[in-house]
């Protein structure tokens, strides 16, 4: 073999190299990689059912911009400890941003006091806009409580006791729903009185204890759990539904919509949960690329009726397709 | 200038191929397992998810290993779920849960994650034989159809020895029956069918079918298709078989609509409405598989696989798991 074919033989196998190192490696080509940005959302109850609608709009989010969504509900409902562990578990276990909906807000604004929040946070279900947070999601629920309140006003001109239902102290949105609500009452002269806990105490014995000849009472659910238990006493117990002129509440989970239809729930506030979803996990992922400083979603309210369901308008919010 | 090519071309072959130096593995602390379900709108299929979110915090806490959960619904659709199980092993799930839409596709879902090399339980919907055996890696957990409809049968067949007349209301000596049938590519739909009314004939009750009609599983439609029968065959119709308690508490919807009564009817898979029926007298019957060992066995399965442990469950065939059932009968 001379010298020339030797070389001509070397240049052969540098080029098959070559090729082999372009087409089957990233030596000399780097492949781009999509990033993949972890995400934990943390609500605050031990069950899901509340969350549907938003869990589509996340998971919906999720495929389209390429994040790895954990959804994280507590061991125990609204156990504010047991939220704060799982932040820091999440935090340590790699997430880029976590979502959460706060049990207790100063819990989680004393944690991020003491700068033990290292991740961007995205807050559900509170209008707080400090600084440390990198996005607030929400409706706000002021105004909500007062279209509530003033919706119901207009549906029973007469006055009549209002009852209040709420499985805990009111705090966070509830505090701010029950404010609004309760403010507009005040001022048409309409008697409100708060119950906690009422499935516990009792929907009988509060209903026909406070029974009001010839009025009905109107009943006003601050929280998702008082309205669907409320709502399951009143289906189940025909003597209680007579008692009642009406029963309100907020929240759009189907079992809601179901007790809508039925004609057992008088009157809805709704928001886009799938929205809700979509954004928390936009946001976040816009909080780890550093594309956004700080971001607030004031999510709309809208007030329906049974007869609003299955209006085009409403129907695609509270049935969402993914 | 031979030596120097080869030493050139070995050194290059040593820079393509590379050096995988070994580590040494370490326990893990958290576990990642996909869930696909066939349709998260399924009754029972809900049922099952609620106690395998349970087990799975369960564990968490007992164990002090970090599980994620990811539970998607396909829908449906099989193409919805193929894409599910590549996302699964995309973002690193250690284990799959399948609850395949079409039990003749599993194929395609195996393939995957066998060149991943992630385990795959599958649930209530049983991939042929053919794919369950391409891989030892892969289980089945279920409830025997045959089982759940003989029990089924067991609790007509009771009734009638106890009190004919509650079956035989027209008192001609036949019990006229309507049959509501889940998919039709549904192993369990064709099972249940045939060993619910073999066993009615077993136990010398006798049988006259009027119709059946395949209503998918679902009430909505089992509701649609009961309305057409009591219009089609008033007063006709004295007991409506079920393959499963969706379907039945759609018939009980059209039942109440057109307002008639004396109809026996009875289901399989004991969900929370199905046993709400048979409490309140709407439905005889239900048959449940205790979905606590069920999930239990879906879920300690998947962690055990995950975790590379030995497996608690006895597995039939070493693929296949049965889960107990029982009857629920009404007052």
């Amino acid at each position: 073999m001379t010298n020339k074919e030797r070389v001509i033989w070397l240049l052969f196998a540098c080029v098959l190299a070559v090729l082999f190192l372009l087409s089957s490696t990233d030596l000399i080509i780097k492949e781009r990689k999509s990033e993949i940005y972890s995400i934990a959302v943390i609500i605050e109850d031990s069950r899901d059912d509340h969350y549907v609608n938003f869990k589509k709009g996340m998971d919906q989010a999720a495929i389209a911009l390429n994040a790895d969504v954990s959804f994280i509900t507590l061991y125990d409902a609204r156990s504010s400890r047991q939220q704060m562990d799982m932040i820091l578990r999440e935090q340590q276990d790699g997430s880029g941003a976590i979502v959460v909906s706060p049990v207790q807000e100063m819990d989680l604004l004393h944690m991020m006091e003491q700068n033990q929040i290292r991740v961007p946070l995205v807050v559900l279900n509170s209008v707080r806009t400090d600084s440390k947070i990198a996005a607030a999601i929400s409706p706000d629920y002021y105004a909500m409580g007062q279209m509530l309140g003033r919706e119901i006003v207009s549906e029973h001109p007469l006055v009549c006791p209002v009852f209040l239902f709420c499985q805990y102290e009111p705090t966070g949105g509830s505090e701010l729903f029950y404010s609004g609500v309760n403010g507009v009452f005040a001022d048409y002269g309409y008697p409100t009185e708060l119950f906690l806990k009422p499935g516990e105490a009792g929907f009988d014995r509060i209903l026909t204890a406070n029974a009001a000849p010839n009025k009905g009472i109107v009943v006003v659910a601050l929280d998702q759990e008082s309205l669907v238990e409320t709502a399951a006493a009143l289906s189940e117990n025909s003597i209680l539904a007579g008692l009642t002129a009406g029963l309100y509440g907020r929240g759009n989970g189907i079992n809601m919509l179901n007790y809508l239809d039925r004609g057992i729930i008088s009157g809805l506030c709704v928001t886009d949960d799938f929205s809700a979803g979509y954004f928390s996990v936009q946001y976040a992922i816009e909080a780890i690329t550093k594309k956004r400083e700080r971001g607030l979603v004031t999510l709309d309210s809208y007030y329906i009726r049974r007869g609003d369901i299955r209006k085009p308008e409403y129907e695609k919010m509270l049935y969402p397709i993914e | 200038m031979g030596k120097k090519l080869g030493t050139a071309l070995l050194v290059l072959s040593l820079l393509l191929t590379g050096c995988k130096g070994g580590t040494k593995a370490e326990p893990l602390t958290s576990i990642r397992i996909g869930v696909s379900l066939y349709r998260g709108d399924d009754t029972f299929i809900n049922n099952l998810r609620s106690v395998l979110e349970e087990q799975a915090k369960a564990y968490e806490q007992e164990s002090g290993i970090k599980v994620t959960l990811d539970i998607q619904d396909a829908k449906g659709s099989q193409n919805v779920q193929n894409n599910q199980i590549e996302r699964f092993i995309s973002l690193g799930c250690n284990v799959l849960c399948v609850n395949p839409v079409d039990r003749n596709s599993a194929a395609g879902m195996i393939d995957k994650a066998m060149a991943a090399g992630v385990p795959v339980v599958f649930f209530n919907r049983q991939p042929v034989e053919e794919d369950m055996n391409r891989w030892d890696q892969l289980y089945y957990v279920g409830a025997d159809a045959k089982e759940s409809a003989v029990l089924q049968g067991t609790i007509l067949v009771d009734l009638y020895q106890t009190a004919p007349e509650e079956l035989d209301r027209n008192g001609d000596g036949l019990v006229s029956y309507v049959l509501l049938e889940g998919e039709s590519n549904h192993q369990d739909s064709l099972i249940r069918t045939e060993w619910s009314i073999q066993t009615l004939k077993d136990g010398n009750v006798p049988i006259e079918r009027i119709t059946g009609g395949i209503a998918n599983w679902e009430r909505s439609q089992g509701s649609a298709l009961a309305e057409q029968w009591l219009e089609a065959y008033p007063d006709k119709i004295e007991l409506i078989i079920s393959n499963n308690d969706d379907m039945a508490l759609g018939a009980i919807d059209a039942i109440e609509r057109a307002g008639v009564k004396g109809i026996t009817i009875v289901g399989i898979d004991a969900t929370t409405p199905g046993v709400e029926a048979v409490r309140s007298g709407k439905m005889v019957g239900t048959i449940e598989s205790d979905k606590q060992v069920y999930a239990g066995t879906i879920f300690k399965t998947a962690a055990a696989l995950a975790l590379g442990e030995q497996l608690e469950t006895e597995f039939e065939d070493g693929k296949y798991y049965w889960c107990p059932q029982r009857i629920i009968r009404g007052n």
